[in-house]
């Protein structure tokens, strides 16, 4: 449904009790179900919100960013939003208190499961 | 055990070329984390859940990783914990039983003071997925923690609360004592967080609207605040000041000031300056607009206040993005109710939007102009949506067909504009109007004898010239089939007034051609087939040479593979046995649609003479006085049995009275050879209708029977048989050749018409009220009128005054006359919002005015209803 859809179309469809919002950027489809009553270009903004903040965390973040390290964008959502509610708007707090959860954790984990960034360029390559 | 890291077990899974090969590494990789799970081996526990989350993000199978995500969240080590709890919250659901084995955990992380990552871990926890009895174990620590000294735990414990309030509502009262002091909050993430959560506790308990009143001028102040800041950047988004709260804020007054002059007041100048100075270019601009117009139209706004919102939507509508044009028009149908002449205004934009090549936009415009359509003005909004239909894609048409179909039903200002513009949306649909439609027109047509002629000429040329339109062709059969003499006898009109003869033969090739295109096409084209079967069957008493052709055709039928046409072709064939020439012109008569008006308002609060009451009273007088005996009768046995319809045989009913008057006559035995002739005839149909006829039979003593029969056609909403038992215990036998599979909707309808209030009855005039409910303290009434003396009532009125904690809103009615001896001939939609629901009853002072048109006499009265049995 989404991916069918024209950038030039609106970026919402209504799905059953819900509506469903979303976004592409370049080829990373951002999409959020969300009730009746709700903002739907507030939605937008925080779709928005987050994808500068992953922008920012990965240094422009692509596909790859985002299959190898989808924990990290948990993780980052979860300093956004929590159950569903928008709670840090303030993207340099955000990126603060993932970069400090980041720093107490093994740096093994890091080395071993994660990615850095030259890997993940030889893997564009590819 | 599986030695692969993460990105290597990432990249085999990216490399797979099948959805099989896929399935088969993850397969293998789950086998061997399972194993590893089982032999407690603990090396690799957060490589491996890690993986599963990764599977889990493919949609595979990861429950049997839930428990080791429990033991994980348990370890000490953060690296391992942070995993654990990620796992909880993406493999788990609140369903689980094995989230209270963590509750312990959660509760000893949240008591680690000083390491506000792990308790930051906790309440995101709780704020996911935390179930009714992990609230209830860790709310008092979310509460103490709602007081931390880091803004970070607060917003988290916040947003824990939230979860809180909804799993047990009776919390509540717990948090207000932090929340009086968190609004104050310095930090605007604070501050977002507790607005939101302030939202949340209203949408479960609606009565701290109250006790959160009194927040409305600290919150117009953080909005003042917010707006006369200094340049923030780490809040700004394209130049809009934190539209994440200010939405949230503009939520929340919402709420606060909905029905309440005195809050919405307070907050008015705020929500004018958000209006007005806010940043219209970029979207974050856009939402808080769209936000504070929201707000604009929900609370008690001033005038000015409202107009300056609705500009705002005018300017959406124009706005060249289709999400904000999207917005406008969902908001503009909000505001229809409120102030319906302002969005009258952007008719023109509205409409334009149809020509968007977004369906989600040109439904969004459609579902609008509906909306303002009314009595005086759906000619020209018809009008201009048959336009588009022309141009529409397929998909767009066949929301467009409905739609126009319901207007007209809802609005048509007279029967022939109602005609006009149905047939002319069926012959460019493309079979998207829904048979219900055709259904309804047929009984508009059928009920106005004087544009029988009319109507027959004009769908017999719409239907030949558009073979195609499958809704076209079923309308144009059925009239054929009903009124065909109409198109030979020299009578029809073309629109220039020049008489038309329709060649005989002429007809009959239509259907041919249409039997043709419709074979073994489908079931709705099967459905074609019968009622061209019927209607040709029809056609043979009305036209004079045709039947020897009509009866080859039939023929052809007789081993059709459809057992529904097989069994109508058998029928008709027997039909055209000369043992039947007597009764056969009884049989192939009109149906007959008696107690019109009646019935179809009943089954669709249907105007059918708005402003006509002039053609009207052109229809020979007696007509009008065969329509009334029977109504009589048909008004008895609707009291009578609830699940019956009025439907009066041929024989008794008012086309062909005399024969019925002479069959009375004619008492027993040759009579009762008709019975058993009939039902040997048509021993084949349905079983049912045997069984009820005999057992009628020997309920009744003096067996005098009619025979009836009718023929019809699956979704005319007047088919269907009745056994009528008049005083002198005579009754008919039905058979239903003409039933096909679907007939009773209005006998649906009729049952589903409740048991009706009468809140005002007199002499001449009676209204009913039945009750629904919209919400908690909603109540929507429908209003039926009925006229219970021979003459038209005119200009009637019902006026409707409440108590103050009551708001009212009256729509139109359906009409402000009452044709003589109609049965809930107008209906009125009714509103009422009961503030004080519970406490205080609906009551009511009504007035009725009407006038009496025979002698002129004008009635004015009041009633006062102290109660309203809403339920």
């Amino acid at each position: 449904m989404v991916i069918g859809r024209s950038s030039r179309l609106t970026h919402f469809l209504e799905w059953r009790d819900y509506k469903i919002v979303f976004k592409r950027y370049a080829s990373l489809y951002f999409v959020a179900g969300i009730e009746k009553e709700d903002n739907e270009l507030i939605v937008l903004d925080v779709i928005h919100h987050f994808v500068e903040i992953l922008d920012k965390y990965f240094g422009n973040v692509c596909e790859l960013d985002l299959i190898f390290n989808f924990h990290q964008a948990y993780f980052i959502l979860e300093e956004i939003i929590i159950g569903g509610f928008i709670m840090e708007s303030n993207k340099k707090q955000v990126l603060k208190m993932v970069q400090h959860n980041d720093a107490i954790m093994d740096e093994a984990f890091f080395k071993d499961e994660g990615q850095s960034k030259s890997a993940d360029e030889s893997n564009k390559k590819k | 055990m599986s030695n692969l890291k993460l990105r290597e077990v990432i990249k085999q899974i990216r490399s797979c070329k099948t959805a099989a090969e896929e399935r088969a590494v993850i397969s293998k990789e789950s086998a061997l984390i399972r194993n590893a799970f089982k032999e407690k081996e603990c090396e690799h526990r957060n490589r491996n859940i890690a993986k599963l989350l990764f599977f889990n993000l493919l949609g595979y199978p990861t429950h049997f990783g839930q428990i080791e995500c429990i033991k994980l969240v348990a370890q000490a080590n953060y690296t391992e914990k942070r995993i654990g709890y990620l796992g909880l919250s993406q493999l788990l659901d609140e369903s689980s039983d094995i989230l209270m084995m963590v509750t312990n955990q959660i509760k000893k992380d949240l008591n680690e003071k000083g390491n506000n990552a792990l308790v930051s871990l906790g309440l995101t926890a709780i704020a996911e997925i935390s179930t009714e009895h992990m609230c209830r174990e860790l709310y008092p620590e979310v509460k103490r923690l709602m007081k931390s000294s880091s803004p970070y735990i607060k917003q988290k414990a916040v947003l824990a609360a939230i979860r809180t309030v909804k799993n047990i509502p009776d919390t509540i009262e717990d948090f207000l004592e932090i929340i009086d002091q968190l609004i104050y909050d310095k930090s605007q993430s604070v501050l977002l967080a507790t607005t939101t959560l302030m939202v949340e506790i209203l949408r479960v308990d609606e009565s701290y609207i109250k006790s959160f009143r009194k927040y409305v001028a600290t919150l117009v102040r953080i909005l003042k605040n917010l707006l006369m800041s200094g340049y923030n950047p780490e809040y700004e988004i394209s130049g809009v000041k934190d539209p994440f709260l200010q939405v949230r804020v503009l939520q929340l007054l919402r709420r606060l000031g909905e029905k309440n002059s005195e809050a919405s007041d307070e907050m008015s100048d705020i929500l004018a300056q958000i209006a007005t100075n806010t940043e219209q270019t970029k979207n974050p601009g856009n939402s808080v607009l769209s936000e504070c117009v929201r707000t604009i139209m929900g609370i008690e706004a001033s005038q000015g206040l409202r107009v300056l919102g609705i500009n705002i939507l005018g300017r959406f509508l124009m706005n060249r993005e289709n999400n904000v044009r999207f917005v406008a028009l969902q908001a503009l149908q909000q505001v229809v109710d409120i102030d319906y002449n302002a969005v009258k205004r952007h008719q023109a934009t509205i409409t334009d939007c149809l020509k968007d090549h977004d369906l989600v936009i040109k439904k969004k415009a459609l579902d609008l102009l509906y909306k303002i359509t009314n009595q005086t003005n759906v000619k020209s909004i018809v009008k201009e949506l048959v336009n588009y239909l022309l141009i529409a894609d397929n998909e767009f048409k066949k929301e467009l067909s409905n739609k126009i179909c319901m207007a007209c039903e809802k609005y048509a200002p007279n029967k022939k504009w109602h005609i006009d513009t149905v047939i002319k949306v069926l012959t460019l649909s493309e079979g998207h109007v829904r048979e219900e439609f055709i259904s309804q027109i047929i009984t508009v047509i059928a009920t106005t004898p004087d544009l029988h002629q009319y109507s027959v000429a004009k769908a017999y040329y719409a239907m030949k010239e558009n073979l195609n339109q499958i809704g076209m062709v079923q309308l144009g059969i059925w009239l054929v089939g009903e009124f065909g003499e109409m198109l030979v006898n020299g009578q029809a009109k073309d629109p220039d007034n020049n008489p038309i003869i329709v060649d005989e033969d002429e007809i009959i090739e239509v259907y041919e051609k249409i039997l043709e295109d419709h074979n073994k096409k489908g079931e709705r084209s099967d459905t074609v087939i019968c009622w061209a079967l019927t209607a040709l069957s029809k056609l043979t008493i009305r036209l004079k040479s045709i039947q020897a052709k009509v009866q080859e055709i039939t023929n052809s039928y007789t081993t059709h593979m459809n057992v529904e046409i097989q069994q109508r072709a058998c029928e008709f064939i027997q039909l055209f046995d000369h043992n039947w020439d007597e009764e056969r012109v009884g049989i192939f008569e009109p149906i007959p649609f008696k107690g019109d008006e009646n019935m179809l308002v009943d089954a669709t609060n249907r105007p059918i003479f708005d402003d006509e009451d002039g053609e009207r009273d052109v229809a020979p007088s007696n007509d009008t006085a065969d329509r009334k005996a029977p109504k009589a009768k048909v008004e008895q046995q609707i009291t009578q049995s609830d699940n019956m319809i009025d439907l009066d045989s041929i024989l008794s009913g008012g086309y062909n009275q005399p024969q019925n008057q002479q069959q009375n006559a004619q008492q027993s035995a040759p009579s009762g050879n008709l019975i058993d002739n009939l039902l040997d005839v048509f021993s084949t149909p349905t079983q049912q209708v045997q069984q009820i006829s005999q057992q009628q039979m020997s309920q009744s003593n003096n067996l005098l029977s009619g025979i009836d029969d009718l023929i019809g056609f699956s979704s005319t909403p007047i088919v269907n048989n009745q056994v009528q038992q008049n005083t002198n215990q005579m009754f008919g036998i039905n058979d239903m050749f003409g039933g096909f599979q679907s007939q009773p909707i209005l006998q649906q309808q009729q049952q589903q018409q409740p048991q009706q209030f009468v809140a005002y009855e007199d002499g001449n005039i009676k209204i009913g009220f039945t009750f629904a409910k919209e919400d908690q303290s909603t109540h929507l009434i429908k209003a039926y009128f009925s006229n219970k003396v021979p003459q038209n009532l005119a200009g009637i009125n019902l006026q409707i005054a409440v108590q103050k904690y009551m708001k009212l809103s009256i729509l139109p009615a359906t009409s402000s006359d009452l044709q003589p001896l109609i049965q809930n001939g107008i209906t009125q939609d009714i509103k009422i919002q009961n503030s004080m629901e519970g406490q205080k009853p609906l009551a009511l002072k009504i007035r009725v005015l009407y006038t009496l048109t025979q002698t002129g006499q004008q009635v004015n009265e009041t009633k006062v209803i102290n109660s309203l049995p809403t339920n």
